[in-house]
């Protein structure tokens, strides 16, 4: 018996040496593009963004926000009826096409296609949706807050009727004018964002916030209301989960959110926007 | 064969004609020494192999025509009782398996035992016998019941030393857990690495996976269906146990008074890993105390109103708590983490006849969560309190009717009243008024069933059954009908074939984290917005029994299909409090799930060696799971965290005389799916156009596909000792030696990143981010002692 306890003894001993911390073989992990481009209706411009990824496990980079642009690489953007090449921009770091009033059309499908340096493919499409949204509503109440210092809240409700037809898509920017200058409607999220999903053809309403101060009396705000590609929402959408809530992705009880990429042999998104800016003065 | 070719013809005769004329032969079976009452028991006529088990409180009816039979019975474990008897009137019969021959007709003890899971029509099933849960090695010297169903084929165990089960890849709520008829809300102690249920205190274990007979309900993926023993009716005996983390007692017997009429059993069980360690703390600490425990204690009264009318009162009751207090200066800071369930059920069974057999139960059933934090200074006091719970109160009524060997109904009904309150929160200060919000929700959930198992022929065997559930929440109806189906097949006398269907509906829903099944997980009801979840499965299989050695092997194919099960959405926490001008509150839990689908297939060997000197069982698993949900993974499948391609476990117990017994675990499961990011990437977070692209960017990890990396593989070996001597004065001692894991296998417990410097700095270009695997027990042995007395 007692050299049945010897043993168990010299085998916890033995056995504990890295037991609860082991270094494991760092997973392979090869370089990706990430690629930021949206094709807006009716809209001029073009641009994309290319970036090499970067690996996490092996050297540290303590300069973990840069990334570097990929300079080299033919990105051509194929619409229905013709072809156009997107230039590199070393000052900008984005590849861009300048005079494109013509090329991006709702209703139009568009192919990305970027060939790199080492002949490596990446692709995607999207189709410019449609904005048709009417039903625009968009109000505002204040309520002090502070007083002494004349500061109110602003309650920003607004409202528009969503496209006959499922499957559309919404994103909702807001800003307004007031003492404290140029501000952003602050919403649930960075973007507003909502689909159709369950309520076709119903109000999509929501509620902003912001501050002013008494003596503004008037007050000027907009709100751009942009119908986007699916692609572009989901990508958007686990942009603004990833903002808000992932606090620390080295967590292993935090649910990782999972960034929506439509880039084959990549990663990012390669969507496109239709958009109506409206004004409000009260 | 010509007696059971005449006993089929008089049988259709009887029935068509009502020819001849039919006894009943009925009873309870009790166990010899204690008469505690046995289920599951199989009553058969010898020469015609026709028969009945008794149900789940030991009572049987057998009718016959009249004539002379030779009745059988059996049970695993017991030794077989013979009944010679002439069937000439309705007769009871109360067997006392293992003891002397009774009074009527000549009984004699036969040596030969039975085993027939090719007889049993139920598939997707395994009674545990309680004996070999005590036998298994042990995981710091607790026996653990959910720890042992682990081992099943069939069933997944989560992460390291976790009790949590995963059913034919169902997650830890869609386990119908059931203590006496009471639904057990959360079946672990110390965060899921201790089971509930104290094994003392325990009588039968049934798993089913699948196959469901109707008259279970309201989980998806398994029943775990446990009745706590009635107690030793002929004398006082007991049993002490001491471990390294906690002791333990049960204690039974006649109830006084009562002249054989009643009993009691109690069981209880405390750890006091904190009482001695407190003052130790204290002093290193200097003035700082922290500690946990847990305890549980069940108890059982049991008392005959009548021949014909049974009396039981059951509970459980078992808390865990984590506490702390520390001191400095004039701040004081104090809290706990608490929680707890409880459980009393007042049952009734009443022998309406020789045929008929009912129980009616009425079941309080309580799980408690709460956190407590206070902060105090001189002049200042903070308190925040946060709570969840859900309370029930269930009425059910069963009725067993026996019509004929070859036809017995099972009917009844159930209704539960629940009240969740899924976030209760108080925050106080000195500084500023006091914030109180709670969410407490009420339903009702009911079902009403009826079962029909029906032999046509000898070697046909058919359990059907329909369920129709409802539950209703706020101006929420839901009504759904669940068809259950189970058939046999004999294809010889010891192998068949077997197949069945179920629908299954959910009606609460479980919200994890972690997916670990942790007691600070939420229990919601299903509401307008969220659905209750469904769940269809089939499975078919072989099972064959092998007299010589007495082995069964089943072998079974699954397929299953799960919807409107609940997720949170990424990212999404319920413990992040939003404050508002009103108060504070935990929002809409609504907002913060997603509802999706799943998918599990697989195959399941089981051998098993139920009894003998050397006993136990090889189970296999190969599966897969997957799951998709329009809100997670960008709305594409991934599989399932425990999702196992492989699963083995080999289980053996060998008596090597009746002072020394052996025994061994080794497990294998494939490694848990994990989301594991290799890169990051420049993302945009924001973007607006105004004749140009404003972007604000966010360096971001990318992890490719949900859970599309996988874990090292988990392996271990488990051993055991028990030492027993017998004292004079008949009482048993029992020393057993336990070793958990024993050659040390680091097994993943999680995955996560660490920066290495060589200079011991943070950050620098030297620096190296590496995978580190965390592990949680390496070899762990364990002793503990237990006497039982008489």
């Amino acid at each position: 018996m007692k050299n049945l306890i010897y043993i168990i003894i010299g085998l916890v001993f033995i056995s504990c040496e890295d037991q609860f911390l082991k270094k494991l073989p760092n997973p392979e992990a090869e370089d990706q593009i990430s690629v930021y481009c949206v094709l807006f209706a009716d809209q001029a411009q073009i641009k994309a963004e290319l970036y090499h990824s970067k690996k996490i496990f092996g050297p540290v980079d303590t300069e973990f926000e840069d990334y570097d642009p990929v300079t080299d690489a033919v990105v051509k953007i194929i619409g229905p009826n013709e072809t156009i090449t997107l230039e590199y921009n070393s000052t900008l770091e984005e590849y861009q096409f300048n005079d494109s009033i013509d090329f991006q059309k709702a209703g139009d499908t568009y192919y990305l296609e970027i060939t790199t340096v080492d002949g490596k493919k990446i692709t995607s499409q999207t189709t410019i949706p449609f904005n048709t949204i009417e039903g625009i509503k968009m109000d505002y109440d204040s309520i002090p807050v502070n007083p002494r210092f004349g500061i109110s809240e602003m309650l920003f409700e607004s409202s528009f009727q969503d496209m006959p037809g499922e499957g559309h898509y919404y994103q909702l920017l807001g800003r307004y004018s007031s003492g404290f200058g140029t501000e952003q409607i602050q919403y649930e999220t960075p973007l507003y964002l909502a689909d159709d999903k369950d309520r076709d053809g119903e109000s999509i309403d929501q509620t902003g916030r912001g501050y002013k101060i008494e003596y503004d009396n008037t007050l000027d705000f907009y709100m751009v209301l942009q119908s986007i590609s699916r692609d572009l929402y989901l990508y958007n959408r686990s942009m603004n989960s990833y903002a808000n809530f992932t606090f620390d992705p080295d967590n292993p009880f935090t649910e990782p959110t999972i960034i929506h990429t439509n880039i084959e042999g990549g990663l990012g998104v390669f969507g496109s926007s239709n958009q109506k800016v409206f004004n409000f003065t009260k | 064969m010509i007696r059971r070719l005449a006993f089929i013809l008089a049988l259709i005769g009887s029935s068509l004609f009502t020819l001849a004329q039919q006894y009943t032969i009925s009873g309870t079976i009790t166990e010899a020494g204690s008469r505690e009452l046995l289920p599951g028991v199989s009553i058969y006529e010898a020469d015609l192999k026709i028969g009945t088990t008794t149900n789940k409180y030991g009572f049987y009816s057998l009718t016959l025509p009249a004539g002379e039979y030779r009745i059988i019975y059996s049970f695993i474990g017991y030794k077989v009782d013979t009944l010679m008897i002439n069937l000439n009137a309705d007769t009871t019969y109360n067997a006392s398996l293992g003891d002397a021959p009774n009074a009527i007709g000549e009984v004699k003890v036969v040596a030969a035992r039975k085993v027939e899971e090719s007889k049993k029509v139920q598939m997707s099933s395994i009674d545990i016998p309680i004996q070999q849960i005590k036998d298994i090695p042990t995981f710091l010297g607790e026996k653990d019941v959910l720890k042992t169903i682990q081992l099943m084929p069939g069933v997944q165990s989560g992460s390291e030393g976790q009790s949590g089960i995963y059913v034919r890849g169902g997650g830890p709520d869609q386990n119908l857990i059931i203590l006496d008829d009471a639904v057990v809300y959360n079946a672990s102690h110390l965060f899921g690495f201790f089971s509930l249920f104290n094994g003392d205190a325990l009588k039968s274990v049934e798993l089913i996976k699948g196959g469901f007979p109707a008259r279970y309900g309201g989980r998806l993926s398994s029943v775990i269906d446990m009745s706590m023993k009635e107690g030793n009716r002929e004398k006082y005996t007991g049993e002490l146990g001491i471990g390294i983390i906690s002791s333990r007692g049960v204690f039974e017997g006649p109830i006084p008074g009562l002249k054989g009429k009643g009993s009691f059993v109690i069981a209880a069980r405390r750890t006091y890993i904190d009482i001695l360690a407190q003052p130790l703390i204290f002093a290193a600490s200097g003035g700082e105390t922290f500690g946990y425990f847990f305890h549980d204690f069940n108890a059982k009264l049991n008392y005959d109103l009548s021949e014909k009318d049974r009396l039981y009162l059951s509970g459980y009751f078992g808390k865990d708590k984590f506490y702390y207090r520390y001191s400095f200066d004039d701040l004081t800071e104090k809290g706990n983490l608490g929680w707890g369930n409880y459980t009393t059920t007042l049952r009734w069974n009443r022998l309406m006849n020789k045929k008929m057999f009912s129980n009616t139960s009425f079941v309080l059933s309580k799980f408690d969560l709460g956190i407590n934090a206070e902060t105090e200074t001189d002049d200042d006091v903070f308190e925040l309190n946060f709570g969840s719970s859900i309370r029930d109160l269930t009425l059910k009524y069963d009725l067993d009717y026996f019509h004929s060997p070859q036809h017995s109904i099972k009917t009844g009904a159930v209704v539960t009243y629940h009240q969740f309150n899924p976030n209760a929160v108080v925050i106080k200060g000195t500084d500023f008024p006091t914030i109180e919000g709670d969410n407490i929700t009420n339903a009702f959930e009911s079902g009403i069933y009826i079962e029909d198992t029906y032999k046509p022929i000898d070697v046909w065997k058919i359990n059907g059954g329909l369920r129709i559930s409802h539950f209703y929440q706020g101006e929420v109806n839901y009504i759904n009908p669940e068809p259950r189906l189970s058939m046999a097949y004999l294809l010889t006398n010891s192998f068949s074939l077997k197949a069945s269907y179920a629908m299954m509906n959910q009606y609460i829903h479980l919200l994890s984290n972690t997916g670990l099944g942790l007691p600070t997980d939420l229990w919601v009801p299903t509401t307008n917005r969220v659905k209750p979840q469904r769940s269809q499965q089939v499975a078919i299989g072989v099972a064959k029994d092998i007299a010589k050695g007495n082995f069964s092997i089943t072998l079974e194919a699954y397929y299953k299909t799960m919807n409107n099960i609940l997720g949170y959405k990424e990212g999404s926490s319920f413990l992040a409090p939003e404050f508002d001008g009103n108060g504070v509150s935990f929002g809409d839990w609504q907002d913060k799930v997603t509802a999706g689908e799943g998918e599990s297939y697989g195959a399941e060997l089981f051998i098993q060696k139920k009894y003998g000197a050397f006993s136990g069982w090889i189970g296999y698993t190969l599966s897969w799971t997957t799951l998709q949900y329009d809100d997670l993974n960008n709305g594409k499948p991934f599989y399932a965290k425990y999702d196992r391609r492989h699963d083995i476990s080999l289980v053996g117990i060998y008596k090597i005389s009746d002072r020394v017994k052996i025994s061994g675990v080794w497990v294998y499961g494939t490694g848990n799916a994990i989301s594991l990011a290799t890169t990051t990437s420049k993302g945009v977070a924001y973007q607006e156009y105004f004749g140009s692209n404003i972007l604000d960017y966010r360096s971001v990890y990318n992890y490719g596909e949900k859970n599309s990396h996988r874990m090292r593989a988990y392996h271990r070996l488990d051993l055991g000792l028990q030492l027993s001597k017998t004292t004079a004065k008949g009482n048993e001692r029992t020393f057993e030696f336990s070793v958990y894991n024993a050659y040390s296998r680091s097994n993943p417990f999680f995955y996560m990143a660490i920066v290495d410097d060589p200079d011991d700095n943070w950050q620098t270009d030297n620096s190296e981010r590496n995978l580190y695997q965390i592990s949680l027990f390496p070899i762990l042995p364990s002793i503990s002692w237990s006497l039982k007395f008489n």
